[in-house]
C-alpha cells in the first residue's frame, strides 16, 4: 500500500473567542492515500471543518487558535511550521473547494486571471502561456466555452459554473491531495449531481486524493472509501464507507443515518432522527460526548471517554462507544467484507 | 512592549474618561444655580479684571463677575440648547424619516428629496441665514439649529427602519394581522431608536459647538446669559492681559466636544458600561454600522470628519 | 364545508425587473389544499417556489389569479376581514434566526399575536403562550428566554408555535428545515406531523428535499421556472415521476445506500436553466430536458392527467423508462 498523502496524528484544535475556550477538534488521527476518498461527515459545530483547515493555516483572520498534533503532507509535518513554509506545500500540493464559490472569488476581476494565478505562481508561466492552462483548466472542468468565460467576471456565472472554475482553480498546480468543504452544499441537487460527478472523474483521472468534508450522507454514500463520523470534537466512528453506511456501530452514526428519510419511507410516517442538540464544547466534560442523546447510554458512559477501537475482525472498522451495539446485535464480531 | 502595553492600557480608560468628562459636565450644569460660588450675572465694576484669589477661583471679567460661576452657569446654557436641538432633531427626524419608510413611494420621494436639500446646505450658513431671517435670539438660535439638523436624523432612521421592516419577524407580525401602526410602535421605532441614538451621542457635541459657535457671532445666547462661545467673544479683547478669559471656555468647550465624541464613539463600539446587555449593545453597534453603510446621506461623514479630528 | 380549503387559481406573480421587463417568478399556477392535507412543493432555487408561498400568505401581490379559503378569495378582502381571514394562513419561515425579533423573548414573541387579535388578559396569554409551547415540544419556562439562548431547532419550534397562535387552518412552511442540522430536521418534521394528526392543520410544505418532502407530504407538487410541470400522490410521484424533470431531480438526490447509490443511472441535465424575463417558446424545460423534440418547441403542454397523477410533458413516463433500461443494462 502507498504512504499516505496526508495524515493526521492526535490532531487538536483550540478556537479562541472573545471569551473562553473552544475545543474544536480533540485528538483526532486519519490517513488519506492517493487516488483514495476520505470523507469527513458531522453536523455544524462537529469541527469537521476547523480540523481541516487549522493546521494548515487557513482559518479566517481574526480567529486566534492553537493546534496540537501532527498533520503530515507526503511526510512533512505542517503543525508548527512557519506560515511561509506552510503556504508553499499548501499552493504546491493541496487544491481547497469551499463550500460558497462567490465568495471565494475576488468579484472585481475577471474568472480567467484568479484560476491561472496559482499556475502563475508555481511554475513560472508566461502569461500566455498561463491563460492557456486556465483554458485547458475549464475545460477539464466542463465549463463550456471556456474561451469566452475566462474574461467574464465571478457573479456572470452560475453557481455551477462557479464551482466548477473554483475546481479548475484548485487543479491549478496540480496538487496531490483536493480538500473540499461542503463542494455542493450550495448547488441544486441536478447540479450536485453533475459536480460530485466531474469530481469523481478528476479524481480517477489525475489519481489525487480528496478529503471530502461533508454533512450529507447521501454524498458520502456515493463518493467516498472511508468514512470518518465525527461528533463534538472527535472522531467516533472510523472506517470503510461501505462498512460504516451499512452497518453503524456507534449510536450517533446510526442516528445520522436514520435522519435521512430512507427511498422506501410510507408517507406520511413520523422520521427517525436524534433527541436533543449537540454539546458546548467550551465545557469539557469526562465520559462520551453522545451520552445525553443517546439511547444506549450505560453507566461508564457518564465518567469514562470510550476510546475508538476496532468492531470488526478485520479492524478497519472503528468506533468511541463503551456498548458497540453492532457487537451486541450481531452478539460477535460483524463480517463485513471489505 | 512595556510601553506599548501601557499605552494600550490608557487607550483602554478612554471610554471611561469621556463617560467621567460628560457625567461632570452635565451634573456641573445641572447644579449651576446652587454650586455656583457667586451669582454669575452679578457685576463688581470695581473689580474688573483680576486674576485668581480665594473670592474668585478664576478670576472675573471685564465687569467684574465671577469667571469660574459663569462658567458652570455656560455648562448648563450650552447643554441645554444642545439639549433642546438635539431633542427637535429627533423628533422631527424620526417621524420623517418613520413616515418615509413606511408609505415609500412618492411620499417617500418627496421627503428624502426635502431632507437632502437639507444635507447638501452648509449646516452653519443655514443657521446663519435662518437667523438672519428671524433676528438673533436664543430660542431663534434653538429653532434654526433644529432646522439644520433633522434632516441627518431623518435619513437614518429611514434606512435604519427599512432595513428592519423587511425581515422575516417583522412580516410573521404583518401576517398576524397587526395594523401599521403597532408595527411602527412596537417594532420599527424601537428597532431604530438605539442606533440613532448612539449617533446621536458622537453629534450632541458638535451642537455644542454650534451653538458656541453662533453666541460667538453674537447670533445666539444674547448678553448677559453666560454662554462660552460669548464669553470667548467678550473676552478676546483682553487675551493678552487676562488670557484666562479665553482658555477657560475654549477648553470647557473643547472637552466637552470631544468628550461627546468619544464617547459616542465608545458607545458605538461597546466599551462603555451600562444598563444594556452586553448582546443588546452589540446588536446596537451592528445596526448602527448597517444603516450608516446604507445611509448613503453625503453628510454623515460630518461625524466621521469629527471623529477623525477627535 | 370542512375548514380550510385553500385553492389556489391561475395565480401570476411578477416583479420587474430594471431595464429588463418583467420577470414572472410564478406563472399561471393552480393548486389545491384540502383540509388537513401536507402538499409538497418541490424545485430548484429559483423556480418560484418561494415566492408562490409567500403570495398565498399575502407577502406577495399576484398580478393576478385568486387565492381561495373556504371560498373567501384573500386577494380582495379589504381592512379588518382581510387582517382576520389572513390570520387562518400562517408561514412557518425558513431561518430560524432572522424569523424572531432579538429584542423580545419567546414568551412576548408568542403573547403578541394573541394580543394583535384583542386577547387583552395578561394572564390568560401567558397560559395560552405557554400552551403553544408545549404543543410543539418545548417546556413552557423557555418563555422567559431570549431567542439568542436557544438552539436553531429550538427557534424553529418557536417558528411554528407563532404561526400556530392565530389557529390557522393553513401552515405555509418555506423550508422550514433546510437551515437546521439533518439530526434535528427529523423532530421538527414530526413537529408538523403531529400538528397535522392532533389539530388538522393543513400544510403546503415547501424544500427542494426530495426524501424529506416524500415522506412527509400526502401529494408533491414539481414546479420548474414559474409553473407546476408536475402533480400527483406522493409515493406514486416519487416511484414512477412522469416528466422528465422530476425524473432528473428524483435520479439527481443521492441515497445513503452505498450499494444503491453506486449502482443506479442518473439524468444528467445539460444547458441553463431558462430566464424567467424571456421564457422560450413552447415546453419551458426543452432546453435541458433529454428527450425534447420539435413538438416541445411548438406547443407548451399543459397539465394532463399521467400515472396517478398530471404532468405537463408531451411525452410523459417516456423519460422514467429510459432511465430504467440504462441501469438494467448499464
Amino acid at each position: 500500500m502507498s504512504a499516505p498523502v496526508l495524515e493526521a496524528e492526535d490532531l487538536g484544535v483550540r478556537l479562541y473567542p472573545s471569551a473562553g475556550a473552544v475545543h474544536a477538534v480533540n485528538g483526532v488521527s486519519w490517513s488519506l492515500r492517493p487516488g483514495r476518498t476520505l470523507a469527513i461527515v458531522g453536523e455544524s459545530g462537529s469541527g469537521k471543518t476547523v480540523m481541516s483547515l487549522a493546521p494548515l493555516g487557513l482559518l479566517p483572520p481574526g480567529v486566534s487558535s492553537d493546534v496540537t498534533g501532527s498533520l503530515k503532507f507526503e511526510g512533512r509535518e505542517l503543525v508548527g511550521t512557519p506560515d511561509e513554509e506552510r503556504a508553499r506545500v499548501r499552493g504546491a500540493g493541496i487544491g481547497f473547494i469551499f463550500q460558497d464559490p462567490l465568495s471565494s472569488f475576488n468579484p472585481m476581476r475577471r474568472v480567467g486571471s484568479q484560476v491561472d494565478e496559482p499556475a502563475l505562481i508555481h511554475e513560472g508561466l508566461s502569461r500566455r502561456a498561463a491563460r492557456e492552462r486556465a483554458v485547458e483548466l475549464l475545460s477539464m472542468v466542463g465549463l463550456s466555452d471556456a474561451r469566452r468565460r475566462i474574461d467574464m467576471y465571478p457573479h456572470e456565472l452560475s453557481g455551477g459554473m462557479r464551482q466548477r472554475a473554483m475546481i479548475a482553480m484548485a487543479l491549478a498546480a496540480s496538487p496531490k491531495v483536493i480538500i473540499a468543504d461542503e463542494p455542493t452544499t450550495a448547488l441544486d441537487a441536478t447540479v450536485q449531481a453533475q459536480i460530485l460527478e466531474l469530481l469523481m472523474e478528476l479524481r480517477e483521472r489525475l489519481g489525487m486524493a480528496l478529503l471530502l468534508i461533508t454533512h450529507d450522507i447521501g454524498v458520502v454514500a456515493g463518493m467516498a472509501d472511508d468514512v470518518a463520523v465525527m461528533y463534538a470534537g472527535r472522531i467516533v466512528e472510523h472506517g470503510p464507507a461501505r462498512a460504516v453506511l451499512k452497518h453503524p456501530d456507534h449510536p450517533y452514526t446510526r442516528g445520522l443515518l436514520a435522519s435521512v428519510p430512507p427511498p422506501d419511507a410510507l408517507p406520511g410516517t413520523r422520521f427517525r432522527g436524534l433527541p436533543g442538540t449537540p454539546p458546548d464544547l467550551m465545557a469539557v466534560t469526562a465520559g462520551c460526548p453522545f451520552r445525553e442523546r443517546c439511547a444506549y447510554a450505560i453507566e461508564p458512559c457518564a465518567t469514562r471517554r470510550p476510546p475508538l477501537e476496532p468492531v470488526t475482525v478485520s479492524r478497519d472498522q472503528r468506533s468511541a462507544c463503551h456498548v458497540h451495539p453492532l457487537v451486541v446485535e450481531h452478539d460477535q464480531p460483524a463480517e463485513v467484507a471489505p | 512592549m512595556a510601553r506599548a502595553r501601557s499605552v494600550l492600557v490608557a487607550l483602554r480608560a478612554v471610554p471611561k474618561l469621556s463617560l467621567a468628562v460628560i457625567a461632570a459636565f452635565v451634573l456641573v450644569g445641572a447644579l449651576a444655580p446652587v454650586i455656583a460660588p457667586v451669582d454669575p450675572n452679578a457685576q463688581d465694576l470695581l473689580r474688573p479684571l483680576e486674576g485668581s484669589s480665594s473670592a474668585h477661583l478664576l478670576g472675573t471679567d471685564d465687569l467684574g463677575r465671577d469667571q469660574l460661576s459663569r462658567l458652570m452657569q455656560g455648562a448648563r446654557t450650552s447643554l441645554t440648547a444642545a439639549a433642546l436641538v438635539l431633542g427637535g432633531a429627533l423628533v422631527i427626524g424620526l417621524l420623517i424619516g418613520a413616515v418615509a419608510a413606511m408609505r415609500g413611494g412618492l411620499v417617500d420621494e418627496a421627503l428624502m428629496r426635502l431632507t437632502d436639500v437639507g444635507l447638501s446646505l452648509p449646516s452653519l450658513i443655514t443657521a446663519l441665514a435662518t437667523l438672519g431671517l428671524l433676528g438673533p435670539s436664543y430660542s431663534n438660535m434653538i429653532l434654526a439649529l433644529t432646522i439644520v439638523w433633522w434632516p441627518a436624523y431623518a435619513r437614518l432612521t429611514r434606512a435604519l427602519i427599512i432595513s428592519i421592516k423587511t425581515r422575516p419577524y417583522i412580516e410573521a407580525v404583518q401576517l398576524m394581522g397587526a395594523r401599521q401602526s403597532w408595527i411602527m410602535f412596537r417594532h420599527l421605532l424601537p428597532g431604530a431608536i438605539g442606533p440613532v441614538l448612539v449617533y446621536a451621542t458622537a453629534d450632541a457635541g458638535f451642537i455644542a459647538l454650534s451653538v458656541a459657535t453662533l453666541s460667538f457671532l453674537g447670533l445666539g445666547v444674547q448678553p448677559p446669559n453666560a454662554e462660552w462661545g460669548q464669553m470667548l467673544v467678550s473676552g478676546l479683547p483682553f487675551l493678552e492681559t487676562n488670557p484666562g478669559l479665553v482658555i477657560y471656555p475654549g477648553l470647557a468647550l473643547t472637552l466637552v466636544v470631544v468628550g461627546f465624541n468619544l464617547l459616542g464613539e465608545a458607545v458605538a463600539l461597546d466599551k462603555v458600561p451600562r444598563p444594556l446587555s452586553r448582546r443588546a449593545v452589540r446588536r446596537r453597534r451592528a445596526d448602527a454600522l448597517d444603516a450608516l453603510a446604507a445611509a448613503d446621506a453625503p453628510r454623515l461623514g460630518r461625524t466621521t470628519a469629527g471623529e477623525v479630528t477627535a | 364545508m370542512s375548514a380550510g380549503h385553500l385553492v389556489i387559481e391561475s395565480l401570476t406573480v411578477k416583479f420587474p425587473v430594471q431595464g429588463k421587463g418583467t420577470l414572472t417568478a410564478v406563472d399561471d399556477v393552480s393548486l389545491a389544499l384540502a383540509p388537513g392535507e401536507i402538499l409538497g412543493l418541490v424545485g430548484e432555487s429559483g423556480c418560484g417556489k418561494s415566492t408562490l408561498a409567500r403570495a398565498v400568505v399575502g407577502l406577495e401581490r399576484p398580478a393576478q389569479g385568486r387565492i381561495l379559503l373556504d371560498g373567501d378569495d384573500l386577494t380582495q378582502l379589504k381592512g379588518s376581514r382581510r387582517r382576520q381571514l389572513r390570520r387562518r394562513v400562517q408561514l412557518v419561515f425558513q431561518d430560524p434566526e432572522s424569523s424572531l425579533s432579538p429584542r423580545l423573548t419567546i414568551g412576548q414573541t408568542l403573547q403578541e399575536p394573541l394580543q394583535i387579535m384583542g386577547m387583552s388578559d395578561r394572564v390568560a396569554r401567558a397560559a395560552r403562550a405557554a400552551e403553544l409551547l408545549e404543543m410543539v415540544g418545548l417546556p413552557s419556562h423557555f418563555a422567559s428566554r431570549s431567542p439568542g439562548a436557544l438552539s436553531g431547532g429550538q427557534r424553529q419550534r418557536v417558528g411554528i408555535a407563532r404561526a400556530l397562535a392565530s389557529e390557522p387552518d393553513v401552515l405555509v412552511c418555506d423550508e422550514p428545515v433546510s437551515a437546521l442540522d439533518v439530526s434535528v430536521r427529523a423532530q421538527i418534521m414530526n413537529v408538523l406531523l403531529d400538528l397535522r394528526a392532533d389539530l388538522g392543520v393543513g400544510c403546503l410544505f415547501i424544500a427542494h428535499d426530495l426524501g424529506l418532502v416524500h415522506q412527509a407530504c400526502d401529494r408533491i407538487a414539481v414546479m420548474y421556472l414559474g409553473s407546476i410541470v408536475e402533480i400527483g400522490p406522493s409515493d406514486a410521484l416519487y416511484r414512477a415521476p412522469e416528466h422528465p424533470y422530476s425524473t432528473a431531480l428524483l435520479s439527481a438526490v443521492p441515497v445513503a445506500d452505498p450499494d444503491l447509490e453506486r449502482s443506479r443511472s442518473r439524468v444528467i441535465l445539460t444547458g441553463e436553466v431558462a430566464s424567467p424575463i424571456d421564457l422560450p417558446s413552447g415546453c419551458r424545460f426543452r432546453t435541458r430536458c433529454p428527450i425534447g423534440q420539435q413538438r416541445c418547441a411548438d406547443d407548451a403542454p399543459s397539465l394532463r392527467p399521467a400515472g396517478a397523477g398530471s404532468a405537463a410533458c408531451h411525452f410523459p413516463g417516456q423519460m422514467r423508462v429510459e432511465l430504467a433500461q440504462q441501469t438494467a443494462t448499464g
